[in-house]
């Protein structure tokens, strides 16, 4: 009797000192704590491409400018005194110079002074890091003019390949003795030159006019974030020498010395990164711009929606990642706020490439216009392509599919603050109509698309819903206006469909774009130019096309530095995306965030890499 | 018996070499494309298909399987498992990170899988088809029949979305700020209850305990229930033998018969399932680990299989594959001791 009346009063004791742990006012008042998926791939600016890393970037590292709070067209200073433009005279009329007065008195976390050294030696460690994969090229294009620095060392070795300038092959091994003059002139004639310092100033010689520059260099770009170059070099990362560079270029992880450690100049420490469960950040004190309001602030992993959800129910999570499926159980919660119609600078197409490997190409068919397959140039054919784009119900889509949370685009622009040319004329819409798709698809291939029919399997990446809905809807419409229209909707792993995508197999795909930066040269090109990053997954004879109408246009309109002229080189592009039909411009999501009703000082912009922790606090 | 643990021992590497060899070779299937997927996760990335072969080549994709893996050996020789692209970090520092958190979480769901399992086995054959057998049974059923994410899901919801008792997690946030900045705590083992007390902290150890009730309880109910079972027949077995009814013949109280003659021969078998049952165990941390948000090897097993990272999988593999014939050793040896007829030769 008596050992069970010990045992009632000591469940009791653990029940009851459980429970004062659950229900306080506001809970964790010092920390703010933000349940996601996933983690940060990198501490290293020059590593991370993804946002996650981009996100802890934000708040441990400064940049020389950033956005000015929702905006992503105006800028303040940050680690720059002041803002280059003609006005002030720090930005040269031509485009060519960038002047930032360097703040003085800056502090990083461990004490180190900022110095205008330290920012000429980010941004050229950045050039030379250059991470195949990575986000370096975007300061590549602008101040050096390639889109890697690979390119600039084969030119003037005059090798064929990169790897043939080192024994064995091996880019990590030995650098030939006859290149190294060539290579120390990458650094001195390419690099150097870029960034230089003059007095307190950091000064950017560009190799072209690039509108965008500001955008690629403020805060919400981790490949700008100013580092401490003492403190670097004492880790191991590149030693400022022109005659080593090579050494420090496209690192894999683990020879990357500041890949998981950090040191900026932010409102934010980082206190420790256990990847993919858990970053924590402590405030730093000494914060130029004074201490922020919240104490810590925690990044975790938290995979499980359900986990996610029962958080932000207990006061857990101030702020969660919310799936738009799940939007429904969040809406009503107790204690928490959902605020919706956030539009997102990034978008969704399908593809149609004009030309389809078809070697060992199941996904063809017979490989012929046979009606039991499509030949390998079978989206050539602009009926095609307009036939497509006519049979798929865009409206009805969004609304249904993607519960009214998206909205369309005329081409590959998007909706959004500071994206000159985008333009809501109706007439560079494709709308659904089965018998103007009827009408394109008789004249396609001189009519023998309609009178034999075609097939071909249209893949997906498993676990993408919008995308599998995507392929199903326009796999039923094509049936439904020619029983002899085929199209096999699979989906497949990633791998799998990374590797048909690779190797330019998949006759038609979805797939998307999240901005580095808001302007059209991060979106046009990217999906139409010959050199963009899904441009050239169109096959050969639309490269022929695009480097006679599509490069020319794109180029003068990153050189133009008049606003205006730009606005309407990029309608033109917008239009000829229209003409040609080149792809299916799906939609543009519009994006949510949830957070408890004691988070004060949330606000929205589109470009920033997650949460700005310094402009949070917590209190009812 | 020493030969015998010496044989056993002298199989491990052999055991090792097939376990591996099957992993490597069934990565080696896929082609360099494919695992590629596990680097790039952005086709927008690659700026051009040679940079992708550019990866492959930095990644050493393309090596044929057997360069492949016998650079793995000669680099596991010198202790070096590679790097892990799901968990962004050596593959031997992400388990040393994460293996303190399964093995305290299995250690803890030993001991409702042996008590419990065994208690209500035991109570249960006693009973033997009576309202409470029945009870027990259908919970053993339950139990057995539940999928571990449904179980963890209810559990989670219940004591912590209901409740607010028991958080997911392995600390909460004051916690976490004690012990994993390591300011006024020593980390001496890191199972953090046992350093919670070791530091004479005892709110993090109730706040540890607190983060592992759930996650016990989700993971020790299937194994349970499954020792339960098998201990209810075997004491029922054991009951209907001659030895038990002369025991009883005599005179003996009906205490000493079931827990001292009865219960002692019936553990036997029970023994070697328990022993397995735990070796087990490791495999089913994946699932509860995922759920509970707790972060040991099992979830980052988990992503790492989904994102092709074979540098990761042959890792976990390759302990798993330890702990299994270490374990299986162990069962071997007590077997022999609970049951002195039993010789390994």
């Amino acid at each position: 009797m008596k050992r069970n009346l010990l045992t009632t009063i000591l469940i009791l004791a653990l029940i009851a000192a459980f429970a004062s742990f659950s229900f306080a006012e506001v809970k964790n008042p010092d920390t703010i704590i933000l349940a996601t998926i996933g983690g940060p791939e990198s501490m290293d600016p020059a590593y991370g491409y993804d946002t996650a890393s981009g996100e802890v970037t934000y708040n441990i590292y400064d940049n020389l400018i950033a956005y000015k709070g929702e905006s992503v067209a105006e800028f303040v200073p940050m680690l720059s005194t002041e803002v280059p433009s003609i006005e002030n005279g720090l930005a040269s009329e031509d485009g060519l110079t960038y002047t930032f007065p360097i703040r003085e008195g800056v502090k990083f976390h461990n004490g180190d002074i900022l110095t205008p050294e330290d920012v000429e030696y980010s941004f050229e460690r950045g050039l030379i890091f250059d991470r195949a994969g990575g986000p370096t090229w975007m300061l590549l294009e602008p101040l050096c003019g390639v889109d890697g620095i690979e390119e600039i060392a084969v030119k003037l070795t005059e090798v064929k390949e990169y790897i043939d300038l080192f024994e064995n092959g091996d880019p990590k091994g030995e650098l030939k003795s006859d290149y190294k003059a060539a290579m120390v002139k990458v650094y001195t004639d390419y690099v150097d030159k870029a960034v230089e310092v003059d007095g307190n100033k950091v000064i950017f010689h560009l190799a072209q006019p690039y509108a965008p520059f500001l955008s690629i260099i403020s805060h919400s770009g981790n490949w700008s974030a100013v580092i401490d170059k003492k403190w670097a070099i004492e880790q191991g990362a590149w030693d400022g020498k022109a005659d080593t560079w090579w050494k420090y270029h496209d690192p894999v992880c683990e020879d990357d010395p500041l890949f998981k450690i950090a040191n900026g100049t932010g409102p934010f420490v980082l206190n420790k990164w256990v990847p993919e469960e858990i970053v924590m950040l402590e405030r730093f004190d000494e914060y130029w711009q004074g201490p922020a309001k919240i104490k810590n602030a925690q990044i975790k992993g938290i995979n499980e929606w359900t986990t996610r959800k029962l958080m932000l129910q207990a006061g857990d999570a101030d702020i969660a990642y919310v799936d738009q499926q799940y939007m429904g159980e969040v809406r009503t919660m107790a204690g928490v706020r959902v605020v919706e119609n956030l539009a997102r600078l990034a978008n969704t197409v399908a593809m149609m490439p004009w030309e389809i490997n078809a070697e060992g190409n199941g996904l063809l068919g017979s490989g012929k216009l046979d009606g039991e397959g499509i030949p390998a140039d079978f989206f050539n054919d602009i009926h095609v392509r307009k036939g497509f784009s006519y049979l798929f119900p865009y409206e009805i889509f969004i609304t249904k599919i993607l519960e009214g949370q998206a909205i369309r685009n005329p081409g590959p622009l998007i909706k959004a603050e500071g994206i000159l040319g985008y333009s809501d004329d109706p007439s560079l819409f494709y709308n659904f109509s089965l018998l103007k798709a009827k009408e394109e698809f008789e004249q396609a291939w001189d009519g023998q698309v309609w009178e034999k029919g075609f097939k071909f399997t249209m893949y997906y990446n498993e676990g993408n819903d919008v995308r599998k809905a995507f392929a199903d809807m326009i796999s039923t419409y094509a049936n439904m206006i020619n029983p002899k229209f085929k199209i096999t909707v699979v989906g497949a792993q990633w791998s799998a469909y990374l590797k048909l995508y690779l190797a330019s197999m998949l006759p038609m795909f979805t797939i998307g774009w999240l901005a580095d930066y808001p302007d059209p040269h991060n979106f046009v090109p990217t999906y139409m130019a010959t050199y963009g990053a899904y441009g050239n997954a169109f096959g050969a004879p639309y490269l022929e096309f695009a480097k006679e109408n599509v490069d020319p246009l794109c180029d003068k309109a990153i050189k133009s530095t008049d606003p205006e002229e730009r606005a309407g080189l990029y309608k033109q592009l917008v239009k000829i995306a229209h003409d040609q039909a080149i792809s299916l411009y799906l939609f543009q999501p519009i994006a949510h965030h949830v957070e408890r009703t004691w988070l004060q000082g949330w606000y929205f912009n589109p470009i920033r890499p997650g949460e700005d922790f310094y402009s949070l606090s917590k209190g009812e | 018996m020493l030969s015998y643990i010496i044989r056993r021992l002298l199989l491990l590497p052999i055991i090792l070499i097939g376990v591996t060899f099957l992993i490597f070779s069934a990565f080696s299937l896929l082609s360099p494309m494919e695992r590629l997927a596990n680097y790039i996760t952005n086709p927008g990335a690659l700026k051009n298909p040679q940079m992708a072969e550019r990866l492959i080549t930095k990644y050493h994709l393309d090596d044929p399987f057997p360069l492949g893996y016998v650079h793995w050996i000669e680099k596991l020789i010198k202790g070096d498992l590679g790097w892990s692209q799901s968990a962004n970090q050596p593959v031997w520092e992400a388990i040393s990170q994460r293996f303190p958190a399964t093995l305290e979480l299995v250690l803890y769901s030993i001991i409702p899988v042996i008590l419990v399992g065994i208690w209500l086995g035991v109570i249960s054959a006693v009973h033997h088809n009576d309202m409470l057998d029945q009870t027990i049974r259908v919970t053993a059923i339950i139990g057995w029949s539940l999928p571990t994410f449904i179980f963890g899901l209810f559990v989670l919801f219940i004591f912590y979305g209901i409740l607010g008792w028991l958080p997911p997690g392995r600390l909460s946030v004051w916690a976490q700020d004690i012990v994993y900045t390591g300011v006024n705590f020593k980390s001496y083992t890191h199972l953090v209850t046992i350093d919670a007390l070791l530091n004479g902290n005892i709110p993090i150890f109730l706040d540890a305990l607190r983060h592992l009730i759930a996650p016990i309880i989700t993971l020790s109910y299937i194994s349970w229930a499954g020792l339960l079972r098998i201990t209810r027949s075997s004491m029922l077995e054991t009951l209907r033998k001659d030895y038990v009814r002369t025991a009883r013949a005599k005179g003996v109280d009906e205490h000493t018969v079931i827990h001292l003659h009865a219960q002692k021969n019936a553990m036997i078998p029970v023994m070697t399932m328990a022993g397995m049952m735990i070796i087990g165990m490791l495999g089913g941390v994946v699932i509860t680990e995922t759920v509970f948000t707790y972060p040991g090897l099992g979830f980052w097993a988990a992503s790492s299989a989904q994102q092709l990272d074979y540098g990761s999988v042959i890792s976990f593999a390759l302990l798993f594959a330890v702990a299994m014939v270490v374990g299986n050793l162990i069962v071997d040896i007590s077997y022999a001791l609970i049951d002195p007829r039993v010789r390994l030769e």
